[in-house]
């Protein structure tokens, strides 16, 4: 009976062990880190809990893990992690809270707060996402060419800009739309720019506007991928940061069809 | 001497340009500042290096470089690698050629939407080619800094 007892709280920590482990995972992946990292990450964690014996297998969106106990009892866990965008101060708190487990400072269920709060932790502010925006799109309106009046009016564009993402996102619009959208907002805006205030450089507003939504993350992840051999890893990503490429050229090519062409 | 001022202009707007890119990417407080550096430092190389060189070499040559200082502020800064290396990258992304291919597709021009296109790709290839190049630097290279910095 005794012995029974221990067997069941053995398999029962394991499984918190594997519950937080993949947690930690999931989480790093959606927001941008590469395969290597979540999979050798995982591996730590699971290990400063003395569970050495813990298998991972990670692709760009998903996660399948298999936990081995001491008294040859197991559990597996599958993770579906859909390709969301990336939040990179995420990716900095598990970093962080994975080398405070390593260092033994935390036990399961203060980790397993721990991890919660961060998948719940706060996202910055729209006022300042909409200063960023203004400010990140024309100081790059700016350094590509554009003067100081291409400056200013690229600011209204990169807010409108992040304005829309903001409420297509809690919208849930799908990402195809989300960027085509963007892009043809940005495009619009340019052209209504250009067309009102003569003199005005539009290649220079839409190309400031539009790098806000230039798939950096998923482009640099992917190359990481494919230098470390996680090949098919690294094909995801590639497709995904294609792909927003195409959705963009699309809502470029859609406004100019309307009204230039 | 005015394109010192030129350049110093424009280092600071990269600097501010790329801050705020951090911003969007939810990258936490403390290291707001050293990403919008390493994005400065990498449109600065950019800048010099295609005075004489081809648009592909120079953007070669600023990954290298802005790689190298991501990696550095890493190790330095006990953060993950990618948030340097997105902020540093982010000038350097062909975002421009991607309008150009699109615009010229539009306008039926397709010599010059074929052009754009492909020069966009090969930018793309050099910012990959540059980025595999530096990682494959031994990681016990960079954690020299970090004895550095603690002595």
């Amino acid at each position: 009976m005794n012995s029974l007892t221990t067997s069941q709280s053995n398999s029962d920590y394991g499984r918190k062990i594997l519950d937080l482990v993949s947690m930690m995972g999931a989480t790093l992946l959606a927001n941008g880190a590469e395969i290597a990292r979540v999979q050798t990450t995982m591996e730590l964690v699971a290990k400063a809990y003395d569970k050495e014996q813990i298998e991972v297998y990670s692709l760009s969106n998903g996660i399948f893990a298999t936990l081995r106990n001491d008294d040859k009892t197991s559990c597996t866990q599958i993770k579906n992690v859909p390709l969301a965008s990336a939040n990179l101060g995420r990716v900095a708190m598990i970093n962080q809270l994975s080398r405070e487990i390593c260092e033994h400072k935390y036990d399961i269920d203060e980790a397993l707060k721990k991890i919660r709060a961060i998948q719940n932790s706060p996202t910055i502010p729209l006022w300042l996402t909409l200063i960023a925006g203004a400010l990140g799109s024309s100081g790059y309106c700016y350094l590509y060419g554009g003067d100081i009046f291409d400056f200013l009016a690229t600011m209204p564009i990169g807010m409108l800009l992040c304005l829309c993402r903001h409420f297509m996102q809690s919208a849930r619009f799908s990402k195809v739309m989300q960027n085509i959208i963007g892009s043809a907002i940005v495009t619009l805006g340019g052209l209504i720019m250009a067309t009102i205030f003569i003199g005005l450089d539009m290649d220079m507003i839409v190309t400031g506007g539009l790098i806000i939504l230039v798939p950096g993350v998923p482009f640099t992840t992917s190359i990481r991928d494919f230098f470390n051999g996680d090949y098919l890893s690294g094909t995801i990503r590639l497709i995904d940061a294609l792909l927003v490429a195409f959705c963009m050229a699309t809502g470029v090519g859609f406004i100019y069809q309307l009204f230039v062409h | 001497m005015d394109f010192i001022i030129t350049l110093a202009i424009e280092f600071i707007i990269a600097v501010v340009a790329t801050l705020a890119f951090a911003i969007l990417y939810n990258v936490p407080r403390e290291q707001w500042i050293f990403g919008g550096l390493t994005g400065a430092i990498s449109w600065l190389v950019y800048r010099l290096a295609s005075i004489k060189l081809s648009l592909v070499i120079a953007t070669f040559l600023a990954t290298l470089v802005v790689v190298f200082i991501a990696r550095t502020f890493a190790v330095t800064r006990k953060t993950p690698v990618i948030i340097f290396l997105v902020c540093g990258i982010f000038p350097l992304v062909p975002g421009v050629g991607i309008y150009y291919t699109a615009y010229y597709f539009i306008m039926s021009d397709f010599a010059l939407a074929g052009a754009k296109g492909t020069e966009t790709l090969k930018l793309a290839l050099a910012i990959a080619l540059g980025i595999i190049c530096i990682l494959s630097l031994p990681q016990k290279l960079f954690l020299l800094f970090e004895r550095k910095n603690k002595q």
